[in-house]
């Protein structure tokens, strides 16, 4: 009895020690960083930046890995699946997180808080409201008393149905009890165009794909939906300094990995992380691509999941999207 | 004059040693995948684009960039005309003609053709670049989702004329397409058609599959069925420059096609493949004989050729100006140059002048050396055709397979070509033609997708596809196209029952 019983322990003691081992052990080849969106676009700028700094100093070659597909589903999915080693991470953030969990038709085949550890956050990305320099509007509240004006006549677009963008304005509208007519686009880019010529209001976009435009006058910002001014464009005011409180959002991108991934390899590579975004040369390259760079740690992270998701809960049933469940 | 000085100020910069080479490198590349069917410029880039971070000097990196997307539109004609398969989506249109002069042994005046009248149009494109690219954008802004819409019906009705068979085979072959465009999400509304809970099907089936199925795979299936015919073209393969008819005849629709296309590649969304299956309709209708369109008529080659090409190069008007991507590789550049620190929107111009104009003179470098590239290569290119077949077709395979792998990182877009594949070889079975198909394909969604916004825009006004001018421009052109390509038809009837009434 004693013999048997000593050697269980002692098993169960050297399989603890394994999985130490293994932890310390870890990375000992590539790891790969899945984004769930197309190569070349920003998000792969954004994971990049991380992925290089990790590999220099980790000792490991940490690779991004692009997925793009089903709006985000496809790649979301694919890590949620795989092994729980530390060797395959996800880069994606609220639209996956948050909101995709509210909209997406049908039942998602993960779960947000569920399937995923966050390791830490990585960047943030205030909104700027735009309108074409051709509109009359001085302000937020000129835009939106016109809208009340007219009701049922003035058109905000958006990157896509059940968007951040969408869900974001939506809440705007219902908060300033105005009815705009919400036109969808296949992305910013076209969004954008029909803003500029006046056909649309007013949209939402980050940093980067209204730059070009900005410089050249061709759309003025109304305000930045951030909770505090972006020191982007300073002189932008707050959606709540416009006189909406309440309606403020942003998108971030984090690092996540699958649930079941060891304690240790997160605490690593959250360390790591934190480490290179609170620098200046961090805040500075991702300040290029128009993100804040943001090191808060993986609980964090999670809180504002849970956060977004109630926030945004009634915004989309009020919005016709909530999937009837 | 202004715009010498600024030419002056790009070709200084675009003949410095270290871009030289790399736009060198730029179009070998290019006109390398172009040939290889099923990769493309799209993936090309975006697995180049990390390297070019590295690069001190963002110009070089995009003339390395630009290089490769325009040099593959030289590449994607050359394997168009020797083995029935277009290397990009554009040079669907040149299998039509380009494939028959092959098997009629004239591959090697095709292939000079294509050439020639994409230099031709690569040049004049440049120069319009350089001289009217602010008010060519401008275009960009007029156009509206109304005006698109009128644009499309107008190329759906181009299709038609595509036919040169049965008319009512080339309307089922694009209903058919249109029905494939069906599968994906909808953007106006958010759902998710016949999707069938794939989330790849979600963004619906890439055109590169069908593409890829149907032209690649399908052709396969039917020569495997037939193995002697392939042996025929290597003996019967004849001159390789075109004749000074063959030259003459060209030199219209290359003009056509490079202000079919300049016009077209500015607007966003299908610019570049659109304006070759225009030109070709154009050519088909203008020709005093169209029933040899299909059975190897040069014009079907240069005209596509030429519009293919300047339609590439002006899809950079709006990015340059505007910083509005037209298309996915433009998107590519976009992030391109604010990895460099590069806004790209309308003051790139006056801030960086240098990168604006060496872009552009580097472009014309680019088709310069594409053009001395290509025409000795053409004895090479021809040898092709003398690699027995059973060696060439695992290759086809091979590299369709990485292409289609390489949009998604996903071996679903792999398996999605089999369909296609049978497809394909039905099709060659019931003499049906697929260029109405992928044209469908490519019209169909974008038609219904800019139908309702301009109605959500105007909020269930239909009036507004005629009262704005541009639009109804482009389906008065419409209607007047379907007049045109039924009158013979109408008029036949008509003298038909004449000449029983006067017997």
């Amino acid at each position: 009895m004693h013999a048997g019983l000593f050697r269980m322990c002692l098993a169960v003691a050297l399989a603890g020690l394994a999985a130490i081992a293994n932890a310390q052990s870890w990375p000992t080849r590539t790891v790969r960083i899945v984004i769930p969106y197309a190569a070349g676009g920003g998000v792969d700028g954004a994971a990049r930046l991380v992925a290089n700094h990790l590999s220099q100093t980790l000792g490991q070659n940490f690779v991004v890995d692009a997925k793009p597909g089903g709006a985000t589903v496809i790649g979301t999915n694919a890590v949620a699946h795989a092994a729980p080693d530390g060797y395959t991470l996800l880069f994606t953030g609220s639209s996956t997180m948050s909101v995709l969990p509210l909209v997406h038709p049908t039942a998602l085949p993960f779960d947000p808080l569920k399937d995923f550890e966050p390791i830490g956050m990585v960047s943030r990305m205030p909104f700027f409201l735009v309108t074409s320099s051709s509109q009359p509007y001085r302000g937020l509240a000129d835009l939106m008393a016109d809208a009340r004006a007219k009701p049922g006549q003035l058109a905000f677009a958006s990157n896509g149905i059940g968007s951040m963008v969408h869900l974001g304005i939506a809440r705007l509208t219902q908060s300033a009890a105005v009815d705009m007519i919400h036109v969808p686009y296949p992305g910013f880019a076209p969004a954008l165009t029909d803003v500029v010529a006046g056909r649309v209001a007013m949209t939402m976009a980050d940093l980067a794909p209204i730059k070009g435009q900005l410089d050249a006058g061709a759309v003025k910002p109304l305000a930045v939906s951030s909770a505090g001014r972006s020191h982007f464009l300073p002189d932008v005011p707050t959606l709540a300094e416009a006189g909406y409180p309440g309606t403020e959002f942003e998108i971030w991108l984090a690092l996540f990995a699958p649930a079941g991934t060891p304690q240790p390899v997160i605490d690593t590579i959250g360390k790591a992380m934190r480490g290179y975004l609170g620098s200046p040369e961090a805040r500075e390259a991702y300040g290029r691509l128009g993100h804040e760079a943001d090191a808060s740690d993986g609980p964090s992270v999670r809180q504002r999941i849970v956060n977004e998701q109630k926030a945004f809960a009634p915004v989309a049933a009020a919005a016709g999207l909530a999937r009837k469940q | 004059m202004e715009l010498l000085s600024h030419l002056a100020l790009g070709f200084g910069a675009a003949l410095s040693l270290d871009n030289l080479f790399y736009c060198f490198v730029g179009v070998l590349l290019g006109t390398l995948i172009g040939v290889l069917p099923g990769i493309g410029p799209v993936a090309t880039i975006a697995m180049l684009l990390p390297i070019t971070y590295q690069m001190s000097d963002p110009t070089t990196a995009l003339i390395m960039l630009a290089g490769i997307y325009y040099g593959a539109q030289y590449g994607g004609s050359t394997t168009a005309i020797l083995v029935n398969l277009p290397g990009e989506i554009s040079s669907v249109v040149t299998t039509l003609d380009g494939y028959q002069m092959a098997r009629k042994g004239r591959p090697g005046p095709a292939l000079a053709i294509a050439a020639i009248g994409s230099f031709f149009a690569g040049t004049v494109a440049t120069l319009l670049i350089a001289g009217f690219a602010p008010p060519l954008a401008e275009v960009a802004f007029k156009f509206g989702p109304a005006e698109y819409f009128s644009l499309m019906v107008l190329g759906l009705i181009a299709a038609v004329v595509l036919a040169h068979g049965s008319i009512v085979k080339a309307l089922a072959m694009v209903v058919l397409g249109l029905l494939i465009g069906m599968v994906g999400t909808d953007v106006n509304s958010g759902v998710a058609r016949f999707s069938f809970d794939i989330p790849e099907l979600t963004d619906g089936i890439d055109l590169a599959v069908v593409a890829m199925g149907i032209f690649g795979f399908g052709e396969i299936i039917a020569n495997l069925e037939q193995r002697e015919r392939r042996e025929i073209f290597a003996n019967k393969v004849g001159r390789l420059l075109p004749s000074m008819a063959e030259f003459k005849a060209s030199i219209a629709p290359i003009v056509r096609g490079t202000a079919l296309g300049s016009l077209l590649g500015i607007l966003p969304g299908g610019g570049a493949v659109l304006s070759s299956f225009t030109s070709y309709a154009v050519e088909k209708k203008i020709s005093k004989t169209p029933e040899r369109f299909g059975h190897g008529a040069i014009e079907g080659v240069a005209g596509p050729e030429a519009a293919n090409n300047a339609g590439a190069q002006t899809s950079f008007i709006p990015m340059l100006t505007l910083g509005i991507p037209t298309n996915a590789v433009m998107a590519l550049m976009v992030a391109g140059m604010m990895i460099h620190n590069i806004q790209p929107g309308p003051q790139v111009m006056t801030s960086n002048p240098t990168l604006f104009w060496g872009l552009i003179a580097s472009m014309w470098v680019g088709n310069l050396m594409l053009v001395i590239l290509n025409l000795p290569l053409i004895g090479i290119w021809i040898k092709l055709l003398t690699v027995p077949y059973r060696v060439l077709y695992p290759a086809i395979l091979l590299f369709c397979g990485v292409g289609a792998y390489s949009l998604n990182n996903n071996v679903f877009d792999v398996f999605m070509t089999i369909p296609f594949a049978i497809l394909g070889y039905v099709f060659r079975k019931l003499d049906c033609e697929a260029a109405p198909l992928l044209l469908g394909l490519v019209l169909g969604k974008l038609m219904e997708e800019y139908l309702r916004r301009a109605m959500t825009i105007s909020r269930g006004d239909w009036s507004v596809f005629v009262t704005r001018p541009l639009s109804a421009a482009l389906l008065a052109m419409a209607v007047a196209l379907l007049v045109i390509v039924f009158l013979p038809a109408i008029a036949r009837k008509r003298s038909e029952a004449f000449a029983e009434e006067e017997s």
